[in-house]
């Protein structure tokens, strides 16, 4: 028999299908069908964990995601998972688990000696203490504080496992598979909508599975299942469970597919993600029972009253021999009659003075004693529960006498009502309503396109639950479009019977004067007690918000599902208001812990975000390129040769290129091509110089600003035609500027007509720089003349290449003779290969972004570095570009004041003192010499090593630019190494100032 | 014609892949030998356009930007109110005569056949593959033959056209082709696939 304490035959388990899993290193049998928490108690395990403050230990409290307590680390290496709650955990063959918390071992804990000065511990502790002495004294305390409390710890392993998201649609969305979730789902189901049911738990029946197996519910509940399985319009979602409600009908689900396996098969994934846009929503979550607290309400061996009964009836396991029952109102009697029925001795203690005569004499015929007006006040027992003081109780003063008698047990069971689930109404915005009569918040009215049905509602009858959810069900079906239920519902089978007596509420049991004071327990996972709510009252907390993050009530993993309400009632009572005038925490997605799997799916490593590759990409990895990451593209950094550095390479990039040629990709740049008939009049609008002139077969540079007047990019436009040119973008601002020009055209600029096309894709870009670069392309591209007087600068030619179409640019960023060749992306790698290989007869080497960089500081052209959203025309040298006789986007706010002021920071070129010496980009520039305080005259926006210069060089923006400065030193401040460069301010124009090489 | 480097060229592997030994359920395919052209009109001359269009293009253009138009290997997609962007077989040349039929006041032509990659993903797992990037309902009631989507997979822009009851084409940009094929591959491994040789 898989287990000591088990039942034989007993429960939905699969008896004959064991599982062999491990617990702290021991071996233990359970069954196909537990939870490792139904295993462990089939073994007589109540000890699983230590708390998370005092050390004190806990055992299984619940039997599903409200589970304070047991929370165990899961599998070992790279799949190890922390904070697993054992009572949700599906048992598997091979499962291994350990406890969390605790050293050297669960049993004999070192840091219980915490729970002998737990009066000190109270809310606000830490934070009190280690405060002091000196100002910074808690960040010195703090890492060795987290490390002391804790739950379980996480691998640094990569997840080998699959995750992924997806998408999915439907009429009506249901949630929750108790008897008013699949009553909802057969209403909808029949009247023809698109249905999805999610299920947290692997098997759909909810409470349902909770009743003794060979109940009159089983019959019902196997012909609803059959019925939904066979509608083709309805999908059943086990293992998923619903976590967040967001705008517009948009429900997040998590669907546990292989977390029930050792491993997850070949290809499968460990968990998904599904975003469900909904119709409409049917809320069926049900109702979790709470505690009541009372001294050592912790120990291992007491826990709920249902959870007790749905170990006995769905696991067939026996939580302990004798129990203790202790109620305020009548669901527990049912939890009192079942475990007896399964063999357990029950003595049930009802703090209702009158409790309910007619279950009474069920249980009196049963031979269980019912204790009626008295209340449990304290647990004895350390590591089990050995025994329940019981006192005389005024539920109406909340009074307790001294103990009038010890029951002995070792399981003692607690219900003290039921909060209905009400997070995802909650998630909504929805404030839910008190309820005097069942001492419990409901959701209120349903907001967006929620339905709310069955014990969420407070219906805590089966069949009161099924027609509940019948009717939303139909209801939703009906506003989603679809028409009415084929046929009505049967309840045959499902028990209608409310409650005979109305609960008392009890929201604490104070121990009489002559009782031991003993902690009493309102948020396990947070070791939360009555008196740090107390405490919180008395040093003045009224708020429930601030009662819940100054004691952490409510702020553990569970989210407070056993602890919220107590807690807030708790407050209610001391600040002498009612609980609806306390009000309560507002619930925020998940529902239950998500994994950082399931929100990343597929989203790791290159597929981080969307890798864009150049048509070059293939050949650059081929040919050794260092790849370097520039925003969503991957780009050739540099070509090493034997064994180079990245400083090594580009320094020889650089000079071979300003020596012979070289040849890079710069298919990253932006390109749009701008057609229609006012084409010439809509660059003139975006662009500060004019464009009316430019004919056919030129090329212009030019550049936009923002709306604001500072520059928002620069570029290279050709017009190839009358009504059609090619422009060019920096590879940052592509798509802003894209979306730019899109939104122009389509919001303020209705009548011209023009369209721009993004048709970076569509063209590889590789440009050709150097003396030989022209003798290198008139031998490949033999058709067009390259003659400076037939092809000057800024020209723009266009022919084939083995019937690919070339078009060749006379342009040059590295102030070089220069050209860029266009070609349809397809064609990008046989181009790149012609002219690598004719190059090597001219001396042609590769290069990367990092010699494109020194090429271009060299030259002084500015770049993302310096348009970096800040610095306007005049900054950057190009006030004289923007045309006086125009209106372009940009040119009435440039004229402000602050602008034009010409102690603006702007563009200079910087020499270190020491050639040899590094400038840092972002150095701050201050005075010579001179106080190397605040934010400084300006800063280093771009350095490199010059090879045609030999030395260090930098561009940078300075107050007064340099007309101020020019010739002058100042020192180039690195504070976060402490370094001081002294440089001189010069013209960024290092290289070839009068421009004969370009235009050469 | 030169030879088109496709932009998978350097990971493309056709065979039977993934979960299973039988039929696989989703096969994945280049469709190539594919141009594409836009068509851009004006809101005055575009209906006007469009029907003049019919004849060079060979098949009536979308009258909404829901449903495809397509006649043997030529689709034409409606992707905005004045733009169409036709899909047909490479030797067609429409480029050139759409260039012939209208004059910029018309219409304007752009080139975009280089610029895209036209992935097939078939097969009775297809709808499942995709709904794990494609934020749209594919259900065969909602989203039927013919219908395209513009939207994004995985973070790309893509044009999902349904193409056949369990077959969908996707158009995406050339530059983020990789990706879209490695999801693609990622995502169906589960229901096992089949990549078939790219062609037309």
């Amino acid at each position: 028999m898989a287990g000591s304490h088990r039942i034989p035959n007993g429960g939905r388990v699969t008896h004959g299908a064991s599982a062999s899993f491990t617990f702290d290193g021991k071996t233990y049998q359970g069954l196909q069908g537990d939870t490792l928490a139904s295993a462990l108690l089939a073994n007589g395990i109540h000890l699983v964990g230590r708390s998370f403050k005092y050390h004190r230990p806990r055992g299984i409290y619940a039997a599903g995601a409200e589970e304070p307590n047991a929370l165990v680390g899961l599998r070992e290496g790279a799949r190890a998972e922390p904070n697993a709650l054992a009572t949700t955990v599906e048992l598997y063959d091979g499962l291994t688990a350990k406890s969390q918390n605790n050293w050297p071992s669960l049993q004999f804990d070192v840091a219980e000696v915490n729970n002998l000065f737990q009066r000190f511990f109270s809310a606000g502790f830490y934070y009190k203490t280690f405060i002091g002495p000196f100002e910074k004294s808690w960040m010195w305390y703090e890492h060795i504080i987290r490390k002391a409390a804790g739950m379980g710890e996480a691998t640094t392993e990569p997840d080998p496992d699959h995750y992924e998201k997806v998408y999915k649609f439907c009429d009506v969305l249901v949630v929750g598979s108790g008897p008013a979730g699949l009553s909802a789902a057969l209403a909808a189901g029949r009247a023809g909508a698109r249905v999805l049911l999610a299920e947290q738990e692997p098997d759909l029946g909810g409470a349902l599975l909770s009743a003794p197996k060979g109940s009159s519910s089983d019959q019902w509940l196997s012909a609803t299942l059959e019925e939904l399985e066979k509608l083709q319009n309805v999908e059943l979602l086990p293992r998923t469970v619903a976590w967040g409600a967001y705008d517009h009908g948009t429900y997040t689900l998590m669907e546990k597919v292989a977390d029930h396996k050792l491993q997850p098969d070949e290809h499968e994934v460990r968990q998904r993600s599904i975003v469900v846009q909904t119709g409409r929503v049917v809320l069926a979550t049900g109702a979790l029972e709470r505690p009541i607290p009372f001294g050592n309400n912790d120990r291992p061996g007491i826990m709920l009253a249902g959870a007790a009964r749905t170990y006995v009836n769905r696991y067939g396991v026996l939580p302990g021999k004798q129990a203790v029952v202790f109620t305020n109102n009548d669901s527990a009697y049912q939890s009192a009659l079942d475990l007896k029925e399964a063999g357990i001795d029950v003595t049930l203690v009802d703090a209702r003075k009158d409790a309910p005569a007619q279950l009474v004499a069920v249980c009196k015929s049963a031979s269980i004693e019912v204790m009626s007006g008295r209340a449990v006040v304290g647990a004895n027992g350390r590591m089990r529960v050995r025994s329940a003081d019981v006192a005389e109780f005024d539920a109406k003063t909340g009074a307790s006498s001294d103990v009038v008698r010890q029951l002995a047990c070792d399981l003692l069971c607690v219900s003290g009502g039921w909060n209905p689930v009400v997070h995802l109404s909650s998630q909504r915005g929805r404030k839910p309503e008190f309820d005097a009569k069942l001492a419990a918040f409901l959701p209120g009215t349903p907001p967006d396109n929620q339905h709310h049905a069955g014990a969420m509602l407070g219906a805590f009858s089966d069949a009161g639950a099924a027609q509940s959810g019948f009717a939303a069900g139909a209801e939703a079906a009906q506003l989603a479009g679809a028409g009415e239920p084929s046929r009505a519902l049967a309840t045959e089978g499902l028990t209608s019977a409310d409650w005979e007596k109305p609960l008392v509420p009890i929201w604490d049991i104070k121990p009489g004067e002559q009782v031991k004071k003993r902690k009493r327990f309102v948020d396990f996972q947070h070791d939360v007690g009555v008196s740090d709510v107390e405490l919180a009252h008395i040093e003045g907390y009224v708020s429930v918000e601030h009662l819940k993050r100054y004691t952490t009530l409510g702020m553990a993993a569970d989210q407070g599902k056993t602890s919220n309400i107590t807690g807030l009632a708790l407050m209610a009572e001391l600040t002498g208001r009612s609980i609806p005038e306390t009000g309560t925490t507002t619930f925020r997605p998940p529902y239950n812990p998500v994994s950082f799997g399931v929100i990343t799916g597929q989203e790791t490593g290159l597929h981080f975000r969307p890798l864009r590759r150049t048509p070059l990409h293939d050949w650059n990895l081929k040919n050794g390129a260092e790849m370097i990451n520039v925003g969503a593209w991957q780009r050739a950094w540099y070509y090493p040769q034997g064994g180079e550095d990245v400083d090594a390479a580009y320094i020889r990039e650089t000079t071979q290129v300003r020596k012979t040629c070289g040849m890079v990709d710069v298919t990253t740049l932006g390109k749009i091509e701008v057609q229609g008939p006012d084409a010439a009049e809509f660059l003139n609008r975006v662009y500060v110089n004019g464009w009316k002139l430019l004919k056919p077969g030129r090329a212009r540079y030019g550049v936009m600003l923002r709306d604001d007047g500072l520059v928002f990019d620069d570029g290279t436009t050709s017009r190839l035609s009358d009504t059609h040119y090619f422009m060019t973008t920096t590879t940052a601002e592509a798509a802003a500027v894209m979306t730019h020009l899109g939104w122009l055209l389509e919001c303020c600029w209705t009548d011209l007509k023009v369209h721009v096309t993004s048709v970076t894709d569509q063209y590889a870009g590789i440009a050709v720089a150097g003396p030989n670069s022209r003798a290198l392309l008139q031998e490949v591209f033999a058709d067009i003349d390259f003659a400076n007087e037939a092809f000057p600068f800024m020209g723009v030619r266009e022919t084939e290449y083995k019937g690919m179409p070339v078009r060749v640019f006379r342009i040059s960023f590295s102030g070089e003779l220069a050209y860029e060749v266009a070609t349809p992306s397809g064609f990008g790698e046989a181009i790149w290969e012609a002219l690598y290989e004719a190059g090597k007869g001219h001396g042609l080497c590769l290069y990367g972004t990092e010699a494109l960089g020194a090429l271009r500081i060299e030259k002084g052209h500015f770049a993302g570095n310096e348009i970096d959203g800040r610095t306007s025309l005049e900054d950057l040298g190009l006030g004289k570009m923007a045309s006086t006789k125009k209106q372009f986007v940009g040119s009435v706010m440039r004229q402000r004041e602050g602008i034009q002021d010409e102690n603006r920071q702007r563009f200079v070129g910087l020499e270190p003192v020491n050639p040899e010496e590094r400038l840092r980009g972002g150095a701050l520039l201050h005075p010579h010499n001179g106080p190397h305080a605040g934010h400084g005259l300006g800063h280093v926006s771009s350095t490199t090593y010059s090879p045609a210069l030999g030395r260090f060089i930098g561009l940078g923006l300075i107050e007064g630019g340099l007309e101020r400065y020019e010739g002058q030193l100042v020192d180039a401040c690195y504070p976060l190494k402490g370094w001081v460069v002294p440089c001189k301010v010069v013209s960024p124009h290092f290289y070839d100032p009068a421009g004969e090489k370009q235009n050469g | 014609m030169a030879e088109i480097r496709s932009a998978l060229a350097g990971i493309y592997a056709p065979g039977r892949k993934g979960a299973g030994t039988g039929d696989a359920e989703v096969s994945i395919r280049e469709v190539t030998g594919r141009d594409i052209v836009q068509l851009a009109a004006w809101p005055d001359t575009v209906d006007g356009v469009a029907s003049k269009a019919s004849k060079p293009v060979g098949t009536a253009l979308p009258s909404d930007m829901q449903m495809a138009s397509s006649k043997g290997k030529t689709t034409v997609f409606r992707t905005t109110r004045e733009k169409f962007l036709i899909v047909c077989l490479l030797k067609a040349n429409i480029g050139e005569a759409l260039r012939e039929t209208f004059t910029p006041e018309e219409a304007v032509i752009t080139e975009l056949g280089h610029g895209r990659t036209i992935l097939r993903v078939a097969g009775p797992k297809a709808r499942d593959v995709l709904a794990r990037g494609l934020a749209v309902d594919l259900h065969p009631d909602v989203f039927t033959p013919g219908a395209i989507a513009q939207s994004n997979i995985h973070g790309v822009a893509a044009l999902c056209h349904r193409s056949g009851p369990d077959q969908f084409d996707l158009v995406v940009p050339r530059n983020f082709a990789v990706v879209i094929y490695e999801w693609l591959e990622e995502t169906a491994a589960q229901f096992g696939y089949v990549v078939e040789e790219a062609g037309s």
